[in-house]
């Protein structure tokens, strides 16, 4: 069973931000998070020492912003919302422009991106919270750069790096 | 080149890879150029702050906890139905024996004859004094 004091603690900010990616609004996130950790509390039997916490709270998560959709019939429609806190003007508007990119992606690609690159989940943790294989997660994670690198006016392309 | 791309897209993310894979990907100028192109794109993804308000955070944090202290306290459902279960039959039969012990004491009492005397205490009144003149 996991150490369910100070799970909210832990782990709610990470928890947050990928549903933020996901949904793409910031109050339906904050309802969504608070839920995860109640239906972690519920489940905290089911939960097997094999995985990590964090991968089986993301389980949670993944599973919830699919019902989610489910009940939404579709999709919600995803905008790219910036809360970072103020950079240089150069940062902010590839970070501007990634968040677009970002919600522009498909569905499973996006979300493999947002649990490795902003999450920082392992491969494994990522596809035991998504229910893939690594093999899946890793081809989603290399397509969803390839589509963002080509979106993004990325400053060192075209020079020579030889 | 895509070949190359994945390998390197792999290898930033820490899984393993074919070193000959690796090296040919290395050698390629455009996967090189690829990979730093993602490498830019992780730093972009990781300069995130983007966190609940902080209203909510406690509010939630505070209901989770209260929640999780409550789960703790909860027995398990078939556990609290035997518990009340075990109670009433528990109870029904301590009823049960009262009731048959006090049905018993009354029969006993109706059915008992009366106890027999251990003893008998006779009075003899003494003869009247003939100096008294019978008063």
């Amino acid at each position: 069973m996991p150490t369910t004091s100070g799970m909210f603690e832990r782990h709610h900010i990470a928890i947050y931000r990928y549903l933020l990616r996901m949904i793409g609004s910031r109050e339906r996130a904050e309802e969504l998070t608070q839920e995860v950790f109640l239906r972690a509390l519920k489940a905290a039997d089911s939960y097997e020492e094999r995985s990590s916490e964090r991968a089986w709270l993301f389980r949670i998560a993944h599973n919830l912003r699919l019902d989610e959709a489910r009940h939404a019939r579709r999709t919600p429609p995803m905008s790219a919302v910036d809360d970072a806190e103020p950079s240089a003007p150069a940062q902010q508007a590839l970070r501007v422009s990634l968040l677009q990119a970002l919600a522009m992606l498909p569905d499973e690609e996006r979300e493999a991106f947002v649990l490795a690159e902003v999450v920082g989940l392992s491969y494994v943790e990522i596809a035991e919270a998504c229910a893939a294989t690594t093999a899946a997660i890793r081809s989603r994670i290399y397509r969803a750069r390839m589509q963002l690198r080509a979106v993004l006016d990325v400053p060192t392309a075209g020079k020579p790096l030889a | 080149m895509d070949q190359h791309l994945e390998t390197l897209s792999a290898m930033l993310d820490g899984d393993v890879v074919d070193v000959e894979a690796l090296e040919a990907a290395l050698a390629d100028v455009e996967a090189r150029r690829g990979l730093v192109e993602f490498v830019r794109l992780r730093q972009v993804a990781r300069d995130e702050s983007a966190a609940p308000a902080p209203v909510f955070a406690a509010r939630a944090g505070r209901s989770v906890e209260r929640r999780r202290a409550l789960a703790r306290l909860r027995v398990p459902l078939p556990l609290a139905a035997a518990a009340v279960l075990l109670a009433l039959l528990g109870g029904s039969l301590i009823d049960i024996k009262w009731l048959a012990f006090d049905r018993d004491q009354a029969s006993r009492e109706q059915v008992q004859p009366p106890p027999q005397p251990s003893r008998v205490l006779q009075f003899d009144a003494p003869p009247p004094d003939s100096r008294t003149g019978g008063r």
